[in-house]
């Protein structure tokens, strides 16, 4: 009973993605030209693109956390936060690149929406390195968190104000979100995509714990022999 | 045919996404054990500090 109190939201979201990969591939799609069925990948593109926003989101506030409270915890949790986000960041660009592939014809096409979102992932890869090149703990931790406020801002700048700059673009969602704003999403659909969203975070989430219980143990097994 | 494939494609999947879960809960299962074992050893660093 106290295992699944502790885990029911973890259950839930294995549920939810079993519901969305059975569905999503299986359910019927409307028939549109040049995306055909590869508009199925929405289910799993456009949802780890909103884990990783989310998560990243999340990672901004522990950086937060620890500028006004000085608290270890909340620096880890921002480095876990942000190694989630990264993943999940690859992984929203893999699909991406593949559903580019068989809509565009290649992988990859020179346009502001593309390169501001990779832009914006390299951005957050600077964040490990910059983490990796300062050895004092507090001076790491300190400057990571003053990074990270700053690395979410320009992932904002990069993936939503410069492509609007730019006025053209052959990715959807120049005018808002894809697949949220207003006539973007088949309602037939719906019944898949937003259990997506919902699994995608509880996925981000739950790797996110995990992480953050890993480096925990490490950092007290580190403290542990350093007082020994 | 084509639906006998998406069959197989979405199983393949299931069972891939399936053992990434099954295995997340396995390793929570460890780092349960590990921060028991962890308190258990700074209780014990805390009382020989005293002494």
């Amino acid at each position: 009973m106290q295992n699944f109190r502790n885990n029911w939201w973890k259950i839930a979201g294995i549920l939810l993605l079993v519901w969305v990969i059975a569905g999503g591939l299986l359910f019927d799609v409307p028939q549109l030209p040049v995306l055909h069925e590869t508009i199925r990948n929405i289910y799993y593109h456009v949802g780890m693109w909103f884990g990783m926003i989310f998560i990243l989101f999340a990672g901004l506030v522990f950086s937060i956390r620890y500028l006004l409270w000085n608290d270890p915890a909340d620096d880890v949790k921002a480095y876990a936060a942000v190694l989630v986000g990264l993943l999940f960041g690859a992984l929203g660009l893999l699909t991406g690149m593949i559903w580019a592939k068989f809509t565009w014809g290649s992988f990859w096409v020179n346009d502001p929406k593309l390169n501001g979102a990779v832009v914006g992932v390299l951005t957050y890869l600077a964040y490990v390195v910059l983490r990796g090149s300062v050895d004092d703990r507090d001076k790491k931790a300190r400057l990571a968190a003053v990074y990270n406020v700053f690395a979410f801002v320009l992932f904002f700048i990069f993936i939503m104000i410069i492509p609007r700059l730019a006025s053209a673009s052959i990715h959807p969602g120049l005018d808002g979100n894809p697949a949220l704003s207003t006539g973007d999403l088949a309602p037939e659909m719906r019944k898949v995509f937003f259990p997506a969203i919902a699994g995608w975070f509880i996925m981000a989430y739950w790797l996110f714990t995990v992480l953050y219980r890993t480096m925990r143990i490490n950092l007290k097994i580190e403290e542990i022999t350093e007082n020994s | 045919m084509a639906g006998e494939k998406i069959m197989v494609v979405v199983l393949l999947v299931l069972v891939i996404f399936l053992g990434i879960a099954v295995f997340l809960f396995y390793v929570e299962r460890r780092l349960s054990v590990s921060e028991k074992k962890l308190k258990q050893l700074e209780a014990k660093q805390k009382k020989q500090e005293k002494k």
